[in-house]
């Protein structure tokens, strides 16, 4: 722990050394919990590696807090196993595990100021007076609080309490930081701001962080990796890019951004360098589906879940030239919305939602009597799991 | 509080202040003429000699305070200041071992299902439905050499069997203890029911363990009603005579036999004033303090 110095604002990044070496920061294996008639966790295994920013995301009660807080300790799963750093953490007490938390409700003690809330974890350490006056001093410096020092918890605003109860937790340098939707009653401008903040921080320290939110644009921006979980599982683990571009369930597609999902069934499998060009016939027509070849086998007359996401939908004059994948449809709805605009158009049975720049020909389209063109990009449509 | 009060009265209208009056006139009066009137009395007359027949007349004099403070005309005594001492000592008792009973309890109650609460609410209270007297001597039927607590007590090899367990120091404060725990649960338990776990949750998270989490995540949280309960025993512990009257053996003067004595009996108004009013500010004196060592802590004043 000692030799374990939190950098000062200028100095250089952290080698990404601590990233990928041998044992998992937080390892969970078959983890349940249960209260009452309501499974919080039914079975969840994750293997979160160092230095690595992982965020939980998913609706309330989908057990993402009950997993943070069996982490911290605050919290007995009912079965399972937990290992931090390697050790098993049942035989390690909550106030001896080398995690700390960032809670929803920050939890700063009303009675002790800003310095003294920030020192208590070293007190409780019995580290020496001196040496916490000096790391107190530098973790108020990085987290900009140092002019606040002084005052109670009452004389703060949202945004200060929460960078308080950041550097009360980081001066203890544990290895593991875990934030429970810490950003969740600030305003947008201030979410914005800290989470570009919190991201530099937690590069810069190279301090795993384990990031709780529903918000799923804030753990966009923010993680290397994303569990997205409901109803106590995890329905996916991938990192932002991929959970993004390539979500396996409709869960995870229509939880983390949104997703058109259309129903259909295959009439066709042809073997490609790349995967399987699919053949699908749906209920807008028969479209043509690039297949990953890491994904679940499908042979003719199976039933299928294509999703697409509204910007990978390309918007065509009704008079373009006709190509692959292209579908006559009609404009519904038109929302101008600055950069993007947002459309529903028909197409057969089905309503569709489509986001486009605006930029050049497409904005027009809007204007005509609703007729257009719609394009299903093939590798843009994904087969989901479910 | 002056914070509070200043504050809102300085942009109140007219009008409101007006109102404001009416409303508080009542309690206002109520406080003046049974509260401010008689005290002013009181200490009017702390200043004056006794006559010959009990009745209080001129002179001024500082003597009742000096004969307080022991210099009598007899020389040093130090009867009146050891009187003083011992029922502050009985006070300060009281409200110690209603902390140490009350504490547990509290958190007990707080612990138990919601339709438990008020159960056991009731059953804290239910002692203030008869008399303090009766529930005296009832204790004195209990303590009895006859009575199965005694008998009990005397099983265990404590005492020697056939003698009643009181007039005793521990008969005294069994009977103290009774008398005053709700005033110190009630309060305790309303701010121990308001405990904002999670701060419990994060000083364990920092590091702290059982005892220390206690100490510094609940503890401040309680202080209040730990205030308030201790300062709601105290008081009237303090001025308490019939319990170590009756539980004690009616060997040892306290304050409050002290101060009836000299207006009932000796019918010396003047000294019985001045021992009141010492008593008082003693009291206050010792409130203060407390608060004041308390201030800034997030609780409301209670001075």
């Amino acid at each position: 722990m000692q030799n374990k110095v939190v950098c000062v604002p200028d100095s250089p990044p952290r080698p990404a050394s601590r990233e990928g070496s041998p044992t998992p920061a937080v390892q969970a294996e078959n983890l349940r919990r249960r209260f009452g008639d309501l499974e919080a966790l039914a079975g969840v295994s994750v293997e979160i590696r160092r230095g690595e920013f992982f965020s939980l995301l998913g609706p309330s009660g989908c057990g993402k807090t009950t997993l943070l807080r069996i982490i911290a300790g605050l919290e007995r799963p009912d079965g399972g196993r937990l290992l931090l750093g390697g050790r098993d953490a049942a035989e390690i007490p909550a106030h001896q595990r080398p995690v700390n938390t960032v809670f929803q409700s920050y939890a700063l003690f009303p009675h002790l100021r800003v310095r003294d809330n920030v020192a208590f974890g070293l007190r409780m350490k019995r580290v020496p007076a001196g040496e916490i006056t000096g790391r107190v001093a530098r973790i108020m410096e990085l987290t900009q609080i140092t002019p606040f020092a002084d005052r109670l918890p009452a004389q703060l605003s949202g945004g200060q309490k929460q960078r308080v109860a950041l550097a009360r937790a980081l001066v203890n340098e544990p290895d593991v930081l875990l934030l429970d939707e810490p950003l969740g009653a600030l305003d947008l401008k201030l979410r914005q701001q800290l989470q570009i903040e919190l991201r530099q921080l937690q590069r810069r320290l190279g301090i795993t962080f384990i990031f709780v939110t529903h918000d799923q644009e804030e753990a966009l921006v923010m993680s290397d990796r994303i569990a997205v979980m409901n109803a106590g599982l995890i329905a996916q683990m991938d990192t932002v890019e991929a959970l993004y571009e390539q979500p396996r369930t409709r869960f995870a597609a229509q939880f983390l951004g949104s997703c058109n999902l259309i129903a259909g069934r295959v009439e066709r499998v042809r073997a490609a360098g790349h995967g399987r060009d699919l053949e699908v016939m749906t209920e807008l027509g028969p479209l043509q589906v690039v297949a990953a070849a890491n994904r679940r086998m499908l042979a003719v007359g199976d039933s299928i879940t294509l999703a697409i996401r509204p910007e990978k939908i390309g918007l065509l004059a009704a008079t373009a030239a006709p190509g692959p994948n292209q579908i006559e449809a009609r404009v519904e709805q038109f929302n101008y919305g600055g950069p993007v605009s947002h459309y529903r158009v028909r197409v057969g049975g089905e309503s569709l939602s489509v986001r486009v720049h605006n930029f050049g020909e497409t904005y027009r389209v809007s204007q005509a009597d609703g007729a257009v063109r719609v394009e299903f990009p093939p590798a843009a449509l994904l087969v989901l799991e479910d | 509080m002056n914070d509070n009060t200043s504050k809102n009265a300085s942009p109140a209208r007219p009008g409101m202040r007006l109102r404001a009056g009416i409303t508080s006139g009542p309690g206002v009066i109520w406080l003046t003429v049974l509260l401010l009137l008689p005290l002013g009395a009181l200490a009017v007359i702390s200043f004056l000699s006794r006559g010959d027949y009990g009745e209080t007349q001129l002179p001024f004099t500082g003597e009742n305070y000096q004969r307080l403070l022991g210099f009598g005309l007899l020389g040093f005594d130090p009867l009146y200041p050891v009187i003083l001492l011992r029922s502050l000592l009985l006070g300060a008792g009281t409200a110690a071992a209603c902390l140490a009973c009350g504490l547990p309890l509290a958190f007990f109650i707080a612990g138990l299902a919601p339709r438990y609460k008020t159960t056991a609410l009731t059953l804290v209270v239910i002692p203030f439905w008869t008399n303090l007297l009766i529930r005296t001597y009832a204790w004195q039927i209990l303590l009895a050499p006859e009575s199965w607590v005694t008998r009990a007590v005397h099983a265990l090899g404590i005492g020697t069997a056939g003698d009643a367990l009181y007039p005793s120091t521990t008969a005294v404060a069994i009977g103290m203890i009774c008398d005053y725990l709700p005033f110190l649960v009630l309060p305790l338990y309303a701010s121990v029911e308001k405990i904002d776990w999670s701060l419990a949750e994060a000083a364990m998270d920092l590091g702290a363990d059982g005892l220390r989490v206690f100490r510094h995540a609940l503890l401040p949280q309680i202080m209040p009603g730990i205030s308030a309960g201790i300062i709601l025993v105290f008081l009237p512990a303090t001025g308490q005579f019939i319990i170590p009257d009756l539980l004690g053996g009616a060997k040892t003067v306290m304050l409050g036999n002290a101060i009836e004595q000299q207006f009932l009996q000796s019918r010396d108004w003047p000294f019985g004033s001045a021992v009141a009013l010492v008593a008082l500010a003693l009291v206050l004196t010792g409130i203060w303090i407390y608060a004041w060592k308390n201030r800034g802590q997030g609780q409301p004043d209670l001075l």
